[in-house]
C-alpha cells in the first residue's frame, strides 16, 4: 500500500495507486486501498525518543530507520542542474521528540527541511523533494506499463533493465557510493512488476537484497546516482560468508 | 579331636604347652577362623557306661564399633563447596566374639560383619544433604548450602548390635564466573554492541549474597547485565599489556559466612587493524568499476582476527574523508555483522562515461580507533584503491 505524508495527500494521488505484492512474478497496482500490515507496524511504532542536533533530514532518516522497528527508505536528494555546480548544503536542523510514532517523525522531518515530503511503498519509507513530487519526467517518477528483470544477481542488472526498459534515449544511471552494500541472494532473480513508478522498482531492487534495503538517489541531472545500503543484512548472507574468504593483508 | 588323647599323649600346643595330665574338668571354646565355614559339636563319653553327649552352641561375631577404613582415615570430606557432591570413606567395623549370648561386646576378632545395615544421616539438610543412597558403606554428600553439618552413619548387624562414626562438614558458599564468550576477551569502548563479548556471569550456591566486582585495571567499570544474571557488563577504555593480563575479580558475600572470591582472566583487545579480500570489478552499468570489500578487524594486543559470532554484531564502523567523495556519491557507515566483519562498496560506475575526480582519503575506525586509511582515486575509468595501512 501506498501511504503520503499528510502534505502529500493529495498532490501525489496519481502515484498512490500503483501497489506492489510480494517480490517474484507478476505484481500489479491497484490491488486495494487499506493499510497493509508492514505499513502500519513500521509507522504506528512508537519511538520513545528522537533527538537530533543541527542534522539533516538524511541523518534523521538514517536514524529513525535504526530504530526500534527498522526499516527501509528511499531518499531522494534535491538534484543541481549541473555535477559541477557548487555542492548545495542541506539544511541542518534539531528536534527533540518522545514518544511519537514513526509517521510522527517523519512529518515533523518533513516539516524541518520542507523541500522534502514522505510517502509509503509497501514498506518502504520514500522521502522525496516536493518540488518534484507531480513531475512526471522526473525520473523517479516515470512510469513503465511492464517491467521485467531475469536472472539479476546485483543491483545493477536492475538499474540496466530500467534503462532499457525506458522509452529511448537510454537514461544516463549510475551507482556511486563509498561504504555499505545490498548485496543480493546468489540464486538469480526474476521479476515482472506491471504498472509501477521507477521509484517503485527501486524500492523493489533494494528489498531483494534484505528487509531494511535503504537506497539514496542524489547527483545532479546530468548525473544521477544511486547509493544501496543495508545495514541489516540477510540470513543467507551470513551464511554465505561461514568460512571466511581468505583475506589479504593491506 | 580326642582331648583325652591330648591329655594323656601330652601333646604340645602351638606355644609350647600342655594340658595337665590329672585334668577333668574345664571350659572349651573352639571356632574357625572362616565366618560360618565350620560346624561341630562336644562329644563326651563314657566307655564304662556306654553313654555319650554332645554339647554345642553357636554364636556370630558381632560389631562393637565403627571407623572409615583399616588404614585410620578419619571421616571427610570436613570442607566442600555449596553445589558440589563428594564422597565419605568406606565405613568399617570392628567385630567381636561376644562374651555370652545376646552380648554386643567380647573378644576382638577383626573387622567386618554379617548382614549389617548403614544409616547415614546429615543432622543439618540446609548444608549438607545425602546425595543417593543412604545405606551404602560410604555416603555422596552433597553441598546443599552454607553452613556446617554433622554427618553421622549408625551400622547395625543381625544381632542389633550398633556402632556410629561420623565428622562434621563445613560447606562454603558457591561461586563460578563464566565469560559471556568462548575467547577470553572483552573488548575496549563503550559501544552498548560490546556488551556480549564484554559480559561475565556467576553462578552461586546459595543465592541472596551480596557482590562486590573488581578489576586489575582502574576505570574498568562494572554494570549488571540486562537479563541471564548474576552477571556484569565490563566496560573498559584501556587495552591489555598482554594476552590474559586483565584480571576480573568477584567477590561473594552470604551472611553468616566467609566471602569468597573468584577471578577470571581475560584480554582487553582494542580494535587496531583490518585485513580484506581481493574483490573483482563488478560493474556492469558500462563504465567505471565497482568492488565490496569484506574487512575483518584485528585486535591489539593479541594481534588476532575477530572471532566469528563472538557477540560483536552492530558494533559501529565509521567512515570518512578528507575530501569529500565525488559529487553524486553516497556514504554510508557500516556495522559489523554476525561474523564479525564488514561489507564496504565501492562503487563508481555508470552507463555514461564518468567525469575524473579528485583522489580521496578514506578512513574506518571502530570503536574510536582508527583501523585503516585507503586511498581512493577517482577517474573515469573507476576507483583506484590502495590501502595506507595500518598493517599490524
Amino acid at each position: 500500500m501506498r501511504q503520503s505524508g499528510a502534505s502529500l495527500k493529495y498532490a501525489a494521488l496519481p502515484f498512490l495507486v500503483a501497489l506492489l505484492f510480494g517480490v517474484s512474478g507478476v505484481m500489479a497496482g491497484n490491488q486495494s486501498k487499506t493499510q497493509s500490515a508492514p505499513e502500519n507496524k513500521i509507522l504506528d511504532t512508537k519511538v520513545p525518543e528522537f533527538e537530533l542536533h543541527n542534522q539533516t533530514l538524511v541523518d534523521g532518516l538514517w536514524k529513525l530507520a535504526r530504530g526500534p522497528e527498522p526499516f527501509a527508505f528511499g531518499f531522494e536528494r534535491v538534484l543541481k542542474k549541473r555535477l559541477s555546480d557548487p555542492e548545495m548544503q542541506d539544511p541542518g536542523f534539531s528536534l527533540q521528540l518522545k514518544n511519537k510514532t514513526v509517521r510522527e517523525v517523519l512529518d515533523a522531518l518533513c516539516q524541518a527541511d520542507s523541500r522534502f515530503t514522505w510517502s509509503m511503498d509497501g514498506a518502504t519509507v520514500n522521502v522525496f523533494p516536493r518540488a518534484v513530487a507531480n513531475d512526471p519526467t522526473y525520473l523517479l517518477n516515470r512510469k513503465l506499463a511492464k517491467f521485467e528483470l531475469r536472472n539479476a544477481t546485483d543491483v545493477q542488472d536492475g538499474l540496466l533493465a530500467i534503462v532499457h526498459q525506458l522509452p529511448p534515449p537510454i537514461e544516463q544511471v549510475a551507482n556511486s557510493q563509498v561504504g555499505g552494500a545490498d548485496p543480493y541472494p546468489p540464486e538469480p532473480w526474476t521479476v515482472i512488476l506491471e504498472n509501477v513508478t521507477i521509484r517503485q522498482v527501486i524500492n523493489q531492487l533494494a528489498a531483494h537484497g534484505g528487509p531494511s534495503g535503504i537506497w539514496i538517489f542524489g547527483g545532479a541531472n546530468d548525473f544521477r546516482s544511486f547509493g544501496f545500503f543495508n545495514t541489516h543484512p540477510s540470513p543467507w548472507l551470513l551464511k554465505s560468508k561461514e568460512s571466511r574468504p581468505e583475506d589479504t593483508r593491506p | 579331636m580326642s582331648l583325652r588323647e591330648l591329655i594323656q599323649t601330652q601333646i604340645e600346643d602351638d606355644t609350647k604347652r600342655v594340658l595337665p595330665k590329672d585334668l577333668t574338668n574345664g571350659q572349651l571354646l573352639w571356632f574357625v577362623h572362616t565366618l560360618n565355614a565350620g560346624h561341630g559339636r562336644l562329644l563326651q563319653s563314657n566307655r564304662e557306661t556306654a553313654m555319650a553327649r554332645n554339647f554345642s552352641c553357636y554364636n556370630g561375631v558381632v560389631i562393637g564399633s565403627a571407623f572409615f577404613n583399616s588404614a585410620g582415615e578419619s571421616y571427610g570430606p570436613t570442607s566442600m563447596v555449596a553445589g558440589t557432591t563428594q564422597s565419605t570413606p568406606t565405613v568399617v567395623t570392628n567385630i567381636y566374639f561376644p562374651s555370652y549370648q545376646g552380648a554386643c561386646s567380647g573378644q576382638p576378632y577383626g573387622t567386618g560383619g554379617l548382614g549389617l545395615t548403614y544409616q547415614w544421616t546429615s543432622y543439618n539438610i540446609n548444608a549438607v544433604t545425602i546425595s543417593g543412597s543412604n545405606a551404602m558403606d560410604y555416603a555422596s554428600l552433597y553441598g546443599a548450602g552454607a553452613g556446617t553439618a554433622e554427618v553421622d552413619v549408625l551400622v547395625t548387624d543381625q544381632y542389633n548390635c550398633t556402632a556410629g562414626a561420623g565428622g562434621n562438614t563445613t560447606v562454603t558458599p558457591k561461586l563460578q564466573l563464566t565469560l559471556g564468550n568462548q575467547h577470553g576477551s572483552i573488548f575496549v569502548g563503550t559501544d552498548t554492541h560490546l556488551s556480549t563479548p564484554n559480559s561475565f556471569f556467576a553462578t552461586v550456591l546459595p543465592t541472596g549474597g551480596t557482590f562486590t566486582e573488581a578489576s586489575s585495571a582502574s576505570g574498568d567499570t562494572f554494570a549488571p547485565v540486562q537479563s541471564g544474571g548474576p552477571g556484569w557488563v565490563v566496560t573498559t577504555k584501556t587495552q591489555s599489556a598482554s594476552n590474559g593480563d586483565r584480571k576480573l575479580t568477584v567477590t561473594y558475600t552470604v551472611s553468616g559466612q566467609n566471602p569468597v572470591s573468584q577471578s577470571l582472566n581475560v584480554t582487553a583487545r582494542q580494535f587496531a587493524y583490518l585485513t580484506n579480500n581481493s574483490p573483482s570489478n563488478i560493474c556492469t552499468l558500462g563504465y567505471g568499476t565497482k568492488r565490496v570489500y569484506t574487512y575483518t578487524p584485528y585486535t591489539h594486543p593479541d594481534k588476532t582476527a575477530v572471532q566469528a559470532g563472538i557477540g560483536v554484531t552492530d558494533t559501529a564502523v565509521t567512515e570518512s574523508f578528507n575530501l569529500p567523495p565525488p559529487a553524486g556519491t553516497e556514504t554510508g557507515s557500516g556495522v559489523l555483522d554476525a561474523n564479525s566483519q564488514f561489507t564496504d562498496t565501492l562503487a563508481y560506475c555508470s552507463t555514461s562515461p564518468l567525469p575524473g575526480s579528485p583522489t580521496v582519503t578514506q578512513t574506518f575506525s571502530i570503536e574510536g580507533y582508527q583501523v585503516r586509511q585507503n586511498t581512493l582515486a577517482y577517474s573515469s575509468t573507476g576507483i583506484t584503491y590502495a590501502s595506507l595501512g595500518p598493517t599490524q
